[in-house]
């Protein structure tokens, strides 16, 4: 990481180990065991198609990153530096407001002309006026629980998507299968251990399992690095 | 500064001239000088009026970081205007390490034969290439490096021979493999009409360049250098994902054209991003950041290997990724890295090939997503000039009139990049006032407020598309002209030492006086100069716009068309 640059968690994120999605509850639950390598690459799996979090809607991004996720907001102003919400880049994350079953995208400093064109408050920023997320308002207005869809890319993946993964995501029962059927490399594979519900078990036992249980349409996804 | 060595194809001739008129220019500034003076507008690009210029910039060969560009002039095939592309590789460092400022090819042979010119400190030779004919660039780079060790080399390939609109020129990089390309607008037709295969540079026993002010040059190289590996982008973005970490980002912003510009988002863009390439080259044992050129900090670039770790291809880079994936909806990164290799080896531009097989695609030749076939277009007809393998390497706009296709992504005859101007409206701004044709490059310098070219943009105000694109090209132009690797436009942008260093550099380099006007003022001449050709070459203010499906089909997710009106267009060059 670049000189100047802080680490992603505020102080003391990284001891907290209540899940993210603590007030869920009969939500089944798929726990995954990885070495750090294999972790890289899973987190890269994921989060490039994004993640479901639930979150307090009606809060900023600005709130979002910093308080409901424990990022650490001088990493949030450095780091995050391009940002998009519903495919609109935005400027100013302490007015942007979240509402349910947005789709939030952050990423690093990007290269090129359109790169840094995206990037928040740049001087740039009229080549994409058209895009831009305009509808920005002044106060929080936290209301209830609703989900997001949240995609990390490049830098922002290697450096949330573990910590993001080790308190759990949620997912859709048919994206785990997809997940663990088409897309994981038999490096994952290989040195997968799954427990499902606290149960150890195997990918086709897991699949198996997903499926047959229809009520549910989501699980909780968490990591644990081995 | 050097000399100009001037190469008649005509009379099969050879003659270092002095720079007389073209003094304290270099890349872009002194090809396009060179072109504007000598090439008469209206002739035929193929024919022997036509010149064909190589140039490294003004700082190249020495220890400033990224500046190893070789540029390369003429009027364009493709577009039938003036045309600039530049490379990165090794051969432009020994063209200045031999005292050139620029190679001149002029004329052309009154017979069919093929030749090459090797180029020494002490002589400069042409003689036949028979036994290179027809040959890929990467079996003639093999054979050349053989012949003649470790020297730099510009090569066309069966592309090139054909005076294919989509040949590219081609120059070996650090690992002896012809990967880097002057690709846009047909530049490897101009050699091919000239007959000649290739160009070997070797700069064994050369003096290499004169500094005036050693010590100041190193203070400033040094700060230039500091600037580059402190920057987020060029320090670590770029080193760690390369180009095509731009995937994921213009496809969440909805301007990743993808099935021939039909849609600004493709649903597999995460099976050929940058990230799932980087753990790609790792898994592979390739390289995941490596350098174009000697002296490149910036190490954008990338070796990728087949799934047994055999090597397939390197630089494989965001355009090219986009080109052949979205743009033909294939979501194979294995598949689009064997068509890179097939440009590469052929010699042809990535992104008038990928964006013609897309409008190919559109017209029914085969389905989107074909790889096997699109595979097979490059491999068997294009590299043996079958009539569709012809017309395919005619580019875009000479496929769609074959086709019947009317959504041809293209303006002045060059298929655009991989940004749809519909969703990020001022790139089409750029894309339609370009002296190039649409070319993402022209306005990628973005050290706009910084060098205040033109003024101070107001960030807050929605109307300064046409300003911004202006302040561009301009900054581009300048940044052309140093022989600099335009990712160096970055720390520029973000940090005013890095950009001061340039002129410190130039004036340490040279005994000169510049400052940042001085700068602008190059790019504001380049940019004149360019224009005033292709006026002459019959463009008008009419071939400054984009295609007619972008004002009238919206583009998907924000549903945009491009909006930015004619009147507003023709304000670019009041300057």
């Amino acid at each position: 990481m670049n000189s100047g640059t802080s680490k992603p968690l505020s102080r003391g994120a990284e001891n907290i180990s209540r899940p993210l999605f603590y007030y869920m509850k009969d939500i089944s639950e798929i726990e995954v065991h990885l070495s750090n390598s294999a972790n890289r690459e899973l987190c890269s799996l994921l989060f490039q198609s994004g993640v479901l979090l639930k979150v307090q809607v009606g809060a900023s991004i600005k709130n979002l990153l910093c308080e409901q996720l424990s990022l650490d907001k001088t990493y949030v102003d450095k780091r995050i530096s391009t940002i998009f919400l519903n495919s609109q880049p935005v400027d100013d994350i302490s007015k942007a407001i979240i509402k349910s079953s947005d789709t939030l995208a952050l990423s690093s400093a990007m290269p090129g002309l359109i790169g840094a064109t995206l990037r928040r408050g740049s001087h740039l920023a009229p080549l994409r006026d058209t895009i831009t997320f305009k509808e920005y308002r002044n106060n929080d207005d936290i209301q209830a629980y609703g989900l997001i869809h949240l995609k990390l890319f490049n830098l922002i993946l290697q450096e949330v998507g573990p910590f993001l993964l080790q308190r759990g995501v949620m997912m859709e029962f048919e994206d785990v299968i997809e997940l663990f059927y088409n897309k994981m490399s038999e490096k994952i594979t290989g040195a997968l251990d799954i427990y499902f519900n606290g149960k150890r078990t195997g990918i086709n036992e897991l699949c198996k399992d997903l499926k047959s249980n229809v009520g549910q349409k989501l699980v909780l996804l968490k990591l644990k690095i081995s | 500064m050097g000399k100009i060595l001037r190469i008649n194809m005509n009379d099969l001739t050879v003659k270092p001239d002095e720079l007389g008129e073209y003094a304290g220019l270099g890349g872009r500034a002194l090809t396009s000088s060179i072109i504007a003076k000598e090439v008469p507008p209206l002739c035929h690009p193929l024919g022997p009026n036509n010149k064909l210029v190589a140039s490294p910039g003004l700082l190249t060969s020495t220890i400033a970081a990224s500046s190893g560009r070789c540029h390369f002039g003429c009027k364009s095939p493709l577009t039938g205007g003036i045309k600039e592309g530049n490379a990165g590789g090794v051969v432009a460092q020994k063209i200045a390490h031999l005292g050139y400022s620029a190679i001149v090819l002029e004329g052309k042979p009154k017979d069919d034969k093929l030749r090459m010119v090797f180029i020494s400190k002490d002589k400069t030779e042409i003689f036949p290439a028979d036994e290179y004919k027809d040959l890929g660039n990467y079996e003639t780079v093999a054979k050349l490096r053989e012949k003649y060790g470790k020297v730099g080399i510009i090569s066309i390939g069966p592309a090139g021979e054909q005076k294919l609109n989509a040949s590219s020129i081609a120059v070996n990089d650090m690992d002896n493999r012809p990967t880097r390309h002057a690709a846009r607008g047909g530049q490897g037709a101009v050699m091919g009409s000239k007959g000649l295969k290739a160009i070997v540079v070797d700069d064994t026993g050369a003096d290499g360049v004169e500094i005036k002010d050693k010590d100041e040059f190193k203070k400033w190289s040094k700060i230039f250098s500091d600037g580059l590996l402190k920057h987020p982008v060029t320090g670590e973005g770029l080193p760690t994902y390369g180009t095509a970490v731009l995937i994921n980002i213009i496809n969440e912003a909805g301007g990743l054209p993808t099935r021939n510009f039909s849609n600004g988002q493709f649903e597999h863009a995460a099976n050929i991003s940058g990230e799932q390439l980087t753990e790609r080259c790792k898994e592979r044992k390739g390289k995941e950041t490596h350098i174009c050129s000697p002296g490149c900090v910036i190490r954008c670039s990338n070796v990728y290997n087949d799934k047994d770790g055999n090597y397939i291809t390197s630089g494989l880079e965001y355009e090219t990724i986009w080109a052949f994936g979205a743009n033909c909806n294939i979501d194979d990164l294995d598949m689009v890295a064997r068509l890179d290799r097939l440009c590469d080896d052929i010699g042809l531009d990535t992104i008038e090939t990928g964006g013609t097989i897309a409008v190919a695609m559109e017209g029914g030749l085969l389905p989107f997503g074909d790889w096997d076939r699109a595979i097979k277009l490059l491999d068997e007809d294009v590299r043996n000039g079958t009539p569709i393998g012809k017309i395919i390497g005619s580019g875009a706009v000479v496929t769609g009139r074959v086709l019947g296709v009317t959504r041809v992504p293209a303006v002045k005859g060059q298929n655009m990049p991989a940004y749809d101007p519909r969703a990020i409206q001022g790139i089409g701004v750029t894309y339609a006032t370009s002296t190039m044709g649409a070319d993402h490059t022209a306005g990628y310098a973005i050290a706009t407020n910084i060098m205040k070219v033109g003024g101070y943009v107001d960030p807050l105000k929605p109307e300064g598309q046409v300003e911004l694109s202006r302040n561009l090209q301009i900054a581009t132009a300048a940044i052309d002209s140093y022989g600099l690797c335009l990712f160096t436009a970055f720390p520029v942008l973000d940090q005013p030492e890095t950009f001061e260093a340039i002129y410190r550099m130039l004036n340490a380099q040279y005994g000169l006086n510049l400052t940042a006007d001085d700068i602008t003022e190059l790019g504001k001449k380049v940019l004149k100069t360019e224009r005033d050709f292709n006026t002459r070459a019959g463009f008008t203010n009419k071939d400054d716009r984009l295609p007619e499906f972008m004002y009238q089909e919206a583009l998907a997710p924000h549903n945009q068309v491009f909006l930015v009106k004619d009147e507003e267009l023709d304000e670019f060059w009041n300057f």
